[in-house]
């Protein structure tokens, strides 16, 4: 499977784990990336704050660069997923078509399809693949799903899983041999960009998460968005301080959990970049 | 609070629907978006009650408030809602509008961080990660916050200090001109067509 | 020269304010056929009528145009005006004037000069009119209710005994419906099964009522008045003329199966009988989990029964029955559980719906009248009930208002309180609808004297928490979200039309909504007519209504299926289609085209007997004179009577 790859900007600063471990995997399983070249900025939240027909023409830039290579766009990046289908959604209507030639001075045929990362892993011969190729079991990993907002919402953009009860990355798990945890905050917000422009909010939301999966008797997270990642993972000791909390639950992309399963050491794929400790997790 | 009812205000009411591509209309205040929403212990209106004051089209009490910089853009609301009125778009239409008019926001910080962000994405092309979290710390006046995560953050090789421009930055910053402008002139366009509707129907 | 009659009318000044009635008159009388013309303020008027009447029989008129208002407004009256002066009812036609001329143009001489053309067309038209004779249908004085509910036995009891034969088909084991399941009635409380049993007897006991548990309708023919209804009567298993109803067979069956009287909150074996008031008392073997039909083992059944009565051999029976009229009774179904995902209901064992919670209330139910936790069998100290739970809903479930939810939940919240003193009901609602006599004071009551809580404002989402259930809600009247940590939810799901509503509504030819409830013939004036004669609708399967509704429009059913039958003969239209056997070729395309199934095959034979050819017929009491056959047929051998191509060319030729 060859898909034209995007990787959003978090994937090459902070996420770079989650670019490492995908790399690694992805390889081994048959999914061909090619990155976009000179791709740019999707907009994230900002734009779609600021100016409607930013929202659409920044992505835009990278859908039509994607259908030029005549691949399928894969993101790993939620948000990045939600502004790319968004902005497809809308190029779906001539009128859009229209003012995006005016803007961009380029054409789009309206056919790109976009995906996920996740979406592709749990695809029947990808799934076939990986299940042919573990060597090491997550066994003893109470793996707590949790999937975040924009994966799954809103479903007519994202059409991905059941926005109520998804079981994408459950799939994912019990292929890998893991312990799936059954807990209710698998879909609640995280607080996203208010981990800068609103701290106290973010955190409130993260402690709700993080409470909840310890109560569900999780002992780690499988996230699919860099900006989960980020809030689940490098917030806890923040958190803790706050709510007077101990909270020690390692966040793993599930691309590093493939990846572990896969029999590669935790090293090349980027878990001692972690700010939350894996490691004590995965010694058991 | 007292309202005054005035025909007038449903000016706004009507370019807000168009700025949403929805109609306010539809919600019959329901209240399962303010139920499912994470923000709502914090905000100052609820969102249902954003959307009833969008019905009586109360520009100022909106801008005003602090609500609507509020929402974190979860999409639970308009996943939710049984009327398909999408919530989430409203909120974003009134930022969007008040923006365009230059009215500034109650709630600075969430106004200021897309300002910086959209600024080194015109610049670079892609996020500078570390530039935004410098210059809003600047801006907050708060230098030294998050501090604490540096050190762990730069072993683990997560903190880019030299910023990445692409090569097609000059075809960004005139992707964000000619937004900026068509924004501008839609704005305009959809007031004088409203107006004029209005001055024929009332 | 045929002398045509024209009767100009003004309406008053609906007419003569747009058209100049007098200049009309002037020019009509020039026409060559028309040898009478008059005008009068209003034709339709008792002294108008003898004008046209005297001058029919004065003038010896050979066709009558009246140039009026549209025919849907009284082309019967001046056709029974004609009848009584001695002139062929079908020898009159009216020129509309008013809804096609003078209400929807201002210009007076534009109106006026498009009125002269009308009453022209009309009168072309007139003169190739053919005297047509009225058609006599016989009618069978049976009836068919489908549908065993308290709308299908008030219809069935209304009709026996007017002595009337009624044939009441029901597709479960037993008769009475969803009522049998409640456990007591708003606004009343009345104990639902005490007031339905006693007709329920009524019904058994009728001698009029032929009663068809455990049976379906497989197929119908024919048309009003001549119905030809194919039944098919499951297999029971068990011999109806043995069986005793002692029960013992139901004591010593092995196997246990949710049982869907109890809506799968208590069990059922594998021969059973729904409820112990069931009529006709006469248990059903299921086959699906009859280890008998399953493994070849068992028959336990067999041996305890005293009476002979179980029979494994029995097979499924098709009886053809013929009825003059049907009553559509089917009543409808809740909303299936996998909507609304944020509910958890499917997946959460402690979210039930509104007739889950019923059984669970019922004193001869599952739980024996206690209100218990689906999940761990404790009574629960807080209970909430959410309304409109997918209805009002355009998007996930239905966007109609159910319309007996507000009320029944406000039944529950005060029932929960009869039964467990200590618990407390919360209701969150978004409007409260209780517009029916006592039934805004029964909703006042349960706040006011019996302690259910009121929040205004629908439910984002439910989740477990320990065994628990958190509730996150909203107060849109304080402006906060509000979290309610429950025990028991009680979801009031919308009400829809049985499952298969479609294709019943198919086989019977009636029309339906998208929903699939069955469409009366006009929403305000016709609520128990379709657009199929002799068919007629009562209950829940025409739309969500309560039990005092029900009964009254089943009862209105009745009356109309009695107005059918007060006659020996029914008097039908002869606007109807008619084939030329000379010509016809038999090739049946109309026979395809007819939507009222109104083309038969007729055999044409010479002398000895011999075939000849076949050719098409059309039936004169179903045909509804659509015309769809006569564009069909490729040799123009069928002709519409009333509008056959002559008279539409001449009408087309006079412009």
């Amino acid at each position: 499977m060859k898909f034209a790859y995007y990787p959003g900007c978090s994937l090459k600063g902070t996420a770079l784990e989650y670019e490492k471990s995908l790399i690694k995997v992805c390889k081994d399983i048959d999914i061909e990336l090619l990155e976009i070249e000179d791709w740019n900025c999707c907009g994230a939240t900002p734009a779609h704050q600021v100016n409607k027909y930013l929202a659409i023409a920044l992505p835009a830039r990278n859908i039509i660069k994607a259908e030029k290579m005549g691949l399928s766009l894969v993101t790993p990046c939620a948000a990045c997923f939600s502004r790319i289908r968004f902005a497809s959604h809308y190029l779906k209507d001539n009128r859009w078509r229209e003012i995006l030639l005016s803007v961009l001075g380029e054409e789009y045929a309206g056919n790109l399809e976009s995906k996920h990362l996740l979406q592709i892993f749990i695809e029947e011969q990808i799934q076939q693949k990986i299940k042919e190729k573990i060597l090491k079991p997550l066994s003893g990993l109470k793996v707590a799903c949790y999937y975040g907002c924009l994966l799954l919402r809103p479903p007519e953009v994202a059409s991905f899983d059941d926005p109520e009860h998804p079981t994408a990355m459950e799939t994912l798990v019990h292929l890998l041999g893991g312990e799936v945890v059954e807990w209710n905050f698998y879909n609640e917000c995280c607080g996203a960009s208010f981990a800068l422009s609103n701290p106290q909010a973010m955190e409130n939301l993260v402690y709700k998460i993080l409470l909840d999966a310890t109560f569900s008797g999780a002992n780690c997270f499988m996230v699919a968005c860099p900006l989960c990642h980020s809030n689940l993972d490098t917030r806890q000791v923040q958190v803790n301080k706050h709510f007077k909390k101990h909270f020690s639950l390692p966040v793993f992309y599930f691309t590093q959990l493939v990846g572990l399963a896969l029999g590669y050491p935790p090293k090349e794929l980027g878990l001692y970049s972690h700010l939350t400790n894996p490691m004590g997790v995965l010694e058991r | 609070m007292e309202l005054l009812f005035e025909t007038a205000k449903l000016k706004f009411t009507r370019i807000i629907n168009q700025l949403a591509e929805n109609s306010v209309e539809k919600c019959y205040l329901c209240g399962k978006c303010t139920a499912g929403c994470p923000m709502a212990y914090e905000m100052d209106i609820q969102i249902h009650q954003i959307m009833r004051f969008l019905k009586l089209g109360e520009e100022k009490v909106l801008l005003k408030s602090r609500a609507i910089w509020q929402c974190v853009g979860c999409q639970t609301c308009s996943s939710r809602c049984p009327k398909e009125v999408d919530p989430a778009s409203f909120v974003d239409a009134l930022r969007v509008y008040a923006t365009l008019t230059k009215q500034k926001a109650s709630e600075r910080a969430v106004e200021q961080f897309n300002y910086i962000f959209l600024e080194i994405i015109r610049h670079l092309g892609r996020i500078y990660e570390v530039g935004l979290v410098g210059l809003l710390n600047i801006f907050y006046m708060q230098p030294f916050r998050d501090i604490a995560l540096a050190p762990k953050m730069v072993i683990g090789g997560k903190l880019n200090f030299i910023p990445h421009k692409i090569k097609g930055s000059k075809e960004i910053k005139r992707i964000f001109l000619a937004c900026e402008e068509l924004a501008q002139k839609d704005l305009k366009a959809k007031k004088e067509l409203i107006e004029k509707e209005f001055q024929t129907t009332f | 020269m045929p002398g045509i009659g024209v009767f100009v009318c003004w309406c008053g000044s609906n007419i003569a304010s747009t058209v100049d009635v007098e200049r009309v008159v002037e020019e009509v009388s020039k026409l060559r056929d028309v040898s009478f013309v008059t005008h009068y303020k209003y034709m339709c008027s008792s002294p108008g009528q003898n004008i046209i009447k005297e001058a029919i029989q004065n003038s010896k008129l050979e066709g009558v145009v009246v140039a009026a208002c549209s025919p849907r407004m009284h082309e019967l009256t001046f056709r029974k005006a004609a009848k009584e002066a001695g002139l062929n009812p079908y020898l009159l036609e009216m020129a509309n004037i008013r809804e096609q001329c003078s209400w929807v143009h201002s210009d007076k001489k534009i109106a006026t000069e498009k009125a002269i053309q009308l009453i022209r067309m009309s009168v072309a038209k007139v003169t190739k009119n053919l005297p047509l004779e009225e058609i006599k249908v016989s009618v069978i004085h049976r009836a068919l209710v489908i549908g065993g509910g308290i709308a299908g036995i008030q219809s069935a009891l209304d009709l026996a005994e007017a002595g009337i034969e009624t044939l009441l088909l029901e597709r479960t084991p037993s008769i009475g419906g969803h009522m049998a399941q409640l456990d007591e009635t708003f606004p009343t409380l009345d104990c639902s099964q005490c007031i339905l049993t006693p007709k329920m007897v009524s019904v058994a006991q009728n001698p009029h009522i032929t009663l068809h548990t455990y049976s379906e309708l497989e197929k119908v023919d024919g048309f009003v008045g001549n119905f030809r209804v194919t039944i098919k009567h499951k297999a029971r298993f068990v011999d109806e003329k043995k069986c005793t109803g002692c029960g013992l067979c139901q004591q010593k069956c092995p196997t246990q199966i949710p049982a869907e009287f109890d809506e799968g909150i208590g069990k059922r074996k594998a021969i059973y009988i729904p409820f112990p008031q069931a009529v006709p008392n006469i248990p059903v073997i299921d086959k699906e989990h009859c280890i008998w039909f399953k493994k070849g083992k068992c028959r336990v059944c067999e041996k305890v029964c005293p009476a002979g009565a179980i029979n494994y051999e029995q097979q499924d029976e098709y009886i053809t029955e013929e009825v003059g009229a049907i009553i559509v009774a089917t009543g409808y179904r809740l909303m299936p559980k996998n909507v609304y995902g944020e509910y958890g209901y499917g997946r959460f064992k402690d979210v039930i719906n509104g007739l889950e919670f019923e059984r669970m209330l019922s004193a001869s139910g599952p739980t024996s009248g206690k209100v218990l936790r689906p999940s761990d069998g404790k009574e629960p100290k807080v209970v909430v009930f959410i309304q409109c739970a997918g209805s009002r809903d355009p998007r996930k479930g239905v966007p109609y208002c159910s319309r007996i939810c507000c009320m029944y939940t406000a039944k529950h919240s005060m029932l929960l309180k009869h039964k467990c003193p200590g618990v407390k009901a919360i209701v969150f609602y978004i409007d409260i609808r209780a517009g029916g006599k006592g039934y805004e004071e029964f909703v006042r009551r349960a706040e006011e004297e019996e302690g259910a809580t009121f929040i205004r404002g629908r439910v984002s989402r439910i989740y477990q928490k320990g065994n628990k259930l958190i509730v996150k809600g909203v107060d849109t009247l304080t402006g906060s979200q509000l979290e309610v940590e429950a025990d028991l939810v009680v979801l009031a799901t919308a009400i829809m039309p049985q499952e298969d509503a479609k294709e019943l509504a198919q086989k019977l030819g009636i029309s339906y909504d998208e929903y699939g409830f069955f469409t009366e013939a006009h929403p305000k004036l016709r609520p128990v007519e379709t657009s199929k004669a002799g068919v007629f609708l009562a209950g829940c399967a025409q739309a969500p209504k309560d039990i005092p509704d029900v009964v009254a429009q089943a009862s209105g059913a009745a009356s109309k299926v009695l107005a059918l039958f007060s006659n020996k003969e029914l008097v039908r239209e002869p606007i109807i289609a008619k084939v030329d056997e000379v010509n016809c070729v038999g090739c049946f395309a109309c026979e395809k085209s007819c939507p009222a199934q109104a083309i038969t095959r007729k055999e044409i034979r010479d002398k000895s007997g011999n075939l000849i050819k076949e050719v098409a017929k059309v039936e004169p009491g179903v045909c509804q004179g659509c015309g769809a056959c006569v564009v069909t047929c490729r040799g123009g051998c069928i002709r519409l009577e009333g509008f056959s191509d002559e008279q539409l060319f001449a009408e087309v030729n006079v412009l």
